[in-house]
Order: structure tokens, then sequence, then C-alpha cells
């Protein structure tokens, strides 16, 4: 089997690369005694097991970011010629299809205790030696949790955009949705204690609806991806990638014209390059040159296959029988 | 945070949490409805009247609400129904914490903790400003 080349992450985005680990393990850290506190004080409130629920779930993309970067730079095998750069994606694919069912599962429910009139009963707890209303401390918890996503998902964003991780960007945004899961949370609490029962479930529906649209958001990316879409920027608008490798191959004195096929997989672009040549001598030598060239359009770019072609609408150099006949009759 | 800390410990809120119905305000200076339902050691009744800890209890709360107790005897199921229809303010019938009906109306927290399950009272389902006056009470009177 032929495998692929190592893929090497360009020495300045190194820093970067270990900052998004280290943001990583710090998330984790955190959400641990933000999910114990939310825990603790949870009661009867539906915002409040929402928001719990949701740091729950908030686990899971530095998890799967940290778990992928075992993968993601291994060499490729005999048996996975194409290395592990898609650990990414399967990674999300899997937290993306959590998100979405449990923001349809948590609309459900917040939609039936609104519709039973079901009133949130909140009472009075014991801490340190004082009686307060658990309302008080439950708003406490969601503050508490609230804080360390909104400063994390911020740090994410700038390291996300230059290694073009979308795991990192999709959990930038989870953390965003966290955040306003927790401020969501303390209004539907706070409701509460002002005599309006329905407060709290207003308040979870919104966030379960929140929450359901990050996860079509991300299912859709993901599947996108898998499916092999053009490359996206990690803000999900088309990437200039391709026509910048297809300018660059144009570019050279023996190509008359050139076309791409590129796909995303996680963080690195690959894909196939069709070369119009004007001659083809020296053609060995010429395609390896043209894929080191496509390959140093972007740090992105990881393995662009050169294939020299007659023309690029047609079949190539031996021109195919008219059309009609179906060829795989003959 | 420290507004939040002088939030919390700010025992003078005494029109927070509100009660969506109003029970407390409309008990307060007039009548508590209570339904009982025999349940010895806790509470039995004694003609037109209930007797026992947990109807000290009850009275007591009725007392610093300034309100007169009216005594409706039953079937626990009954009041339990009742007050989750809000034709009830407190069911005194020796319910335990671990009770089912926990998730359709107000327990507080346990008056009297006994082997298995401690004893609790009930009030209407989402009514936080009587479970907590109900809650300071049994704190003090458990401090005693």
């Amino acid at each position: 089997v032929k495998r692929r080349d190592e893929f090497d992450l360009p020495p300045e985005l190194e820093a970067d690369m270990a900052r998004a680990r280290r943001l990583e393990q710090v998330t984790l850290g955190v959400m641990v005694t933000a999910i114990a506190a939310v825990g603790l004080a949870m009661g009867s409130s539906q915002a409040m097991k929402a928001a719990w629920v949701e740091d729950l779930l908030a686990l899971v993309p530095p998890i799967a970011f940290l778990v992928a970067g075992h993968y993601r730079h291994r060499p490729s095998t005999d048996v996975f010629p194409y290395g592990f750069h898609r650990s990414v994606s399967i990674a999300f694919l899997a937290a993306s299809v959590a998100l979405t069912i449990f923001g349809g599962y948590l609309l459900i429910e917040s939609a039936t205790t609104l519709i039973t009139r079901e009133h949130p009963t909140i009472p009075t707890m014991v801490l340190f030696g004082e009686q307060v209303w658990a309302g008080w401390v439950m708003m406490a918890a969601l503050v508490y949790s609230g804080i360390p996503p909104l400063i994390l998902g911020r740090m994410k964003t700038g390291p996300a955009r230059r290694l073009h991780d979308k795991a990192l960007k999709a959990d930038a945004d989870m953390n965003r949705a966290d955040w306003l899961t927790a401020g969501a949370g303390v209004a539907g609490i706070a409701g509460v204690g002002f005599g309006y029962w329905w407060a709290d479930s207003v308040a979870a529906g919104i966030i379960s609806l929140d929450v359901a649209k990050d996860g079509i958001t991300n299912l859709k990316r993901c599947i996108a991806d898998l499916m092999d879409q053009r490359p996206t920027t990690v803000d999900g608008r088309p990437s200039d990638v391709p026509e910048r490798v297809a300018g660059a191959l144009r570019a050279l004195s023996w190509v008359r014209d050139a076309e791409v096929r590129i796909r995303e997989e996680g963080h690195v672009f690959a894909g196939e390059a069709f070369v119009v040549p004007t001659t083809t001598e020296h053609a060995v030598e010429r395609i390896a040159a043209a894929a080191r060239v496509a390959q140093a359009v972007d740090w992105r770019v990881h393995d662009i296959v050169v294939t020299l072609v007659g023309d690029l609408d047609g079949e190539g150099a031996e021109r195919a029988p008219e059309r009609g006949a179906n060829p795989g009759d003959r | 945070v420290p507004a939040l800390v002088a939030l919390i410990t700010l025992p003078a809120c005494e029109r927070y949490p509100r009660d969506p119905r109003e029970t407390l305000a409309h008990a307060a200076g007039g009548v508590l409805r209570v339904g009982v339902t025999d349940a010895p050691p806790w509470i039995v009744r004694t003609g037109e009247v209930a007797q026992g800890p947990e109807a000290d209890l009850v009275l007591a709360f009725a007392g610093s609400i300034g309100a007169r107790v009216e005594w409706r005897f039953g079937a626990a199921e009954d009041h339990l129904a009742a007050l989750e229809r809000f034709e009830l303010d407190v069911v005194a019938a020796g319910l335990r914490a671990d009770s089912p009906w926990s998730k359709r109306v107000g327990f507080t927290r346990p008056w009297q903790e006994t082997g298995d399950a401690g004893r609790v009272l009930a009030v209407p389902p989402g009514e936080n400003a009587t479970i907590v006056a109900l809650e300071r009470l049994i704190e003090r009177a458990r401090a005693r």
C-alpha cells in the first residue's frame, strides 16, 4: 500500500496548538467543578436541569478534541492508508448528534411542563448554618457555571481560526451556548421567585431551542464535511484554497490549464489536481514538482495527487467514444 | 459577587420569593385550611381538632402568620389531590419524605427525622413563599 506522507503543523502554529490543548484541559477541569456545583444546587427546576445537562454535554467537545489530538497526526498505516485526520470529524458527528437529540428532548419536556401547568416548588436550604431560599443557591451555582465558558469560549476562537480546527470552533460555539444557558436559567429562577411559575419552563424552552439549533448547525457541517463538500472556513464560508491551488498550477510554464477537486479531512485538505500539459516531456518530474507547488499554497493542503489530462471537460487524451452508445454495454 | 452575597445573606427579603397563587397572603390574618389524616404518633384526631407534634407545628405556623386553623379530616390521597388543586393550604398526615407525591405538591424539609425517611408537611405546588415560611419555622422548632 502506498501510504501518505506524514503531516507536520507549521512551526508558527505549534504555539496555537499547545494553547488550544491547554485551553481544553482547563475547560475540562473547570466544567467538572461547575457540573458538581449545579448538580448539588439543582432541585425541581427545569431550567437548572437544562443548564446542568448542557454543562455535561459541554465536556464532549473538549474530550473529543483531546482524544482526536492523539490520533490526528498519527502516520498512515497499511490498514488506514489515508491517515487519521478524519478522527476529528467523526468525534464531532457524535457530539452534534447528542446535542440535537438533547435539545429536542428538553424542548418536549419543558413544553409538557408548561401545558400541564406544573408549578416548580423551590424550598429552602441550609448553607453554612444559614437557612436560605434554594433559588439563591441555584442562581449562584448557575452564575459560577456560566463565567468560565464565557471567558474560555472567547479565548478559543482565535486559535480555532488560525489552526483551521472546526472541532475547536464548535467547542467555542458550545461555550457560548453554555453561558447563555446559565443566564437564561438565572432569569427563570428569578422569575419563579417573583411568582411567575412559568418563567422556569419558558427559560428551559428557550435554552433547548438554542441547544437544538447548535446541534443541527454542527450536524449539517459535519455531514457536509464527511460528504466531501468543498473546503469551508471554520465560520462556514467557502474557502479560497481550491482556487489558489488551481491558480498556482496554471502559473506553471508547462501547464495549459488546471482544475482541482479538493475535500476536507479534519483540519487538512486533500484531493486531486487535473493538469492539461503543453508537453509530456519530463512528465514524472513535472508531476512531482506540481504536487509540491500545490502543497506550498497553504499549510492545510496536505495530499494532492496530480494527474495529466488531455482536456478538462472530456475524458482526457484518449477521446471517449461518442455519447449515445452506453460504454458499459461494450 | 458582593451584591450576590448581600442578597443571599439578606434575611429581610420577606416578599421574595413570592407565591404564584398567594397561599401565604390569603392565609395570613385569615384561615389556614389544613388537611389532616390520622397518623399516630405524629397526628391524631381528637374531637374536632388535631393533636400530636405535627399538629403543634401547624398551630405554631398558623400563629406565626396570625391565622386561624381550619382542620379538615379525610383520606391522605384526597387531601393531596385537593392540595394540588390549591383547595387546601397544608396537608398534615405523617407524610414520608420519599412519598411519590413529592413530585406533584411541595414537600417541606423533614420536621422529624425517622429511621427510614423523614416526616414532612405538604404545601401546594410552587407556593414558594409558603414553603420558605414553613421551613423557617421547622428549622427554628428543630433548633430548640
